[in-house]
């Protein structure tokens, strides 16, 4: 692919005696949005471990742009599916939670995190904390933490995960409308094969570990994209007879 | 029902129990009287608050730094905790005999029981506090590419922010636990000294008194600290 940003090429990570992923190659062009689906326990985690460079690689590389992926140099965003606000702070300081751990200063990081905010239409709960939030709404401040850091790639781990079905479509709205916006890579893994079709640009369909690609999938449908239009039907239908095995 | 049970029914002998207007006519009179024990009362609060503060500023001073060391470093732990573990059943006031052997009975034995009697819950709350830090939130900072300091400073100890205070709490009552059983049994001032004084005298009105100080001094510690634990987590 001539046009790749993010290049992985040969990553290989064991465990002990387990080999997680051997030999793994995935190339990602620039505001590319992939959905990574793979069987519980596949290693997806440790994938985007690995890319964050919280897991080290037993060999492989990952470049971003050409150049090592190196979470000090502000690149790389990350929305796990686990709660991750600060309980003590607010969602206006959790939003810039991120920025100040890169060291901007309190005034500049306020007003980036309230701009964030506001594109999220959250400004009303700027000052309540995660406790006084809906599941939703913690997820929104999840992502206006990781857009303030202005990240060039977007790493998503099943991030809706355990929210309803109803607010899901609404949050899923919100990222393409920011990934629109921004033009953010995105690297998102779930194993909703209906949220995969409705977000993704490519659906990569993983196997059991150590992991290889199964099924690269290219998705032509336009946006907004309807759940109940034939060809999305078609293609959820054709996703989930590759990942039938598991 | 304190004052119905003395000094309208006289369940008990005022000599026993007295009432609560006797109490509050002898914690005035206190204020100037030396009478019984050989100091007023503002003598033995400030002699046993000035002992409080040493002790419980040196106990926090070092027992927060290394409760946050032992919930942080494996290598700390691995350390510091046999010995932590070792000394840790070990009373404050089972030091006492040790203490006026070393030190004689002024104050600076007294200040070392104190920081021993501080020392301890500090450490075991920061160490619990730190530990029990999330580890998705030290994740999350990592991504954002904090190290190991900022990942301490900006998720573990705002993290463990309750349980530090509790440990100041938990230490602040122990201190004045210690610091009163220590003035009973060697002290030329204070209010433990007034209690055990006026428990020989005969005089249950001065102990209640010298209660109620107490009483009163912690619970104003204690909302001082509230007070503080508010303004840091809005910090």
């Amino acid at each position: 692919m001539d046009d790749t940003y993010l290049s992985i090429n040969g990553l290989s990570k064991r465990f002990g005696s387990l080999s997680v992923i051997e030999d793994f190659s995935l190339q990602i062009a620039q505001s590319e949005f992939v959905c990574v689906v793979g069987p519980t326990g596949c290693g997806k985690t440790t994938l985007l471990r690995c890319l964050m460079g919280l897991a080290k690689a037993d060999a492989g590389t990952i470049l971003l742009n050409g150049q090592p992926l190196s979470l000090k140099e502000s690149c790389v965003g990350y929305i796990s599916q686990e709660d991750t606000l600060m309980p003590w702070l607010n969602a206006l300081d959790n939003a810039a939670f991120g920025i100040k751990i890169r060291g901007t200063p309190r005034s500049e990081r306020r007003q980036i995190a309230g701009k964030a905010l506001d594109k999220l239409g959250l400004s009303d709960i700027a000052s309540r904390f995660p406790r006084e939030m809906s599941a939703s709404q913690q997820k929104q401040v999840t992502l206006a933490r990781a857009l303030c850091a202005e990240p060039e790639i977007l790493l998503m781990d099943e991030p809706y995960s355990q929210i309803d079905s109803t607010s899901r479509r609404g949050l899923w709205e919100d990222l393409l409308r920011l990934k629109a916006q921004t033009g953010v890579t995105v690297l998102f893994i779930t194993h909703n094969v209906e949220e995969a079709v409705y977000l993704a640009d490519r659906i990569v369909v993983l196997s059991d570990k150590p992991i290889v690609i199964k099924q690269d999938i290219r998705v032509t449908l336009p946006f907004p994209r309807d759940i109940a239009d034939s060809a999305f039907i078609e293609l959820r239908e054709r996703v989930t007879e590759e990942i039938k095995w598991w | 029902m304190w004052h119905l049970a003395t000094d309208v029914w006289h369940l008990t002998s005022p000599k026993l129990l007295p009432g609560p207007v006797k109490v509050f006519e002898d914690f005035i009179a206190k204020f100037s009287s030396k009478r019984s024990d050989g100091a007023t009362l503002p003598d033995h609060t400030w002699s046993s608050l000035v002992l409080v503060l040493k002790g419980y500023f040196f106990g926090v001073l070092v027992g927060m730094p290394l409760g946050i060391m032992m919930g942080w470093s494996k290598w700390v732990r691995r350390f510091i905790r046999p010995l932590f573990d070792l000394l840790r059943p070990i009373p404050p006031v089972g030091w006492l005999p040790v203490v006026l052997i070393l030190f004689g009975i002024g104050q600076e034995g007294k200040v070392f029981i104190i920081f021993f009697a501080t020392l301890m819950p500090c450490v075991l709350n920061a160490y619990s506090g730190i530990t029990q830090t999330g580890e998705s939130l030290l994740t999350l900072a990592q991504s954002f590419g904090a190290g190991r300091v900022k990942q301490l400073f900006f998720v573990a100890i705002p993290s463990a922010l309750p349980q530090l205070f509790t440990g100041l709490r938990t230490a602040l009552s122990t201190s004045w636990a210690t610091l009163v059983a220590a003035e009973m049994l060697a002290a030329q001032k204070g209010l433990g000294h007034m209690i055990q004084i006026n428990r020989m005298n005969s005089n249950p009105s001065y102990i209640i008194v010298a209660m109620l100080v107490i009483g009163v001094t912690g619970a104003l510690f204690s909302l001082v600290l509230g007070l503080a634990e508010k303004l840091l987590r809005r910090s």
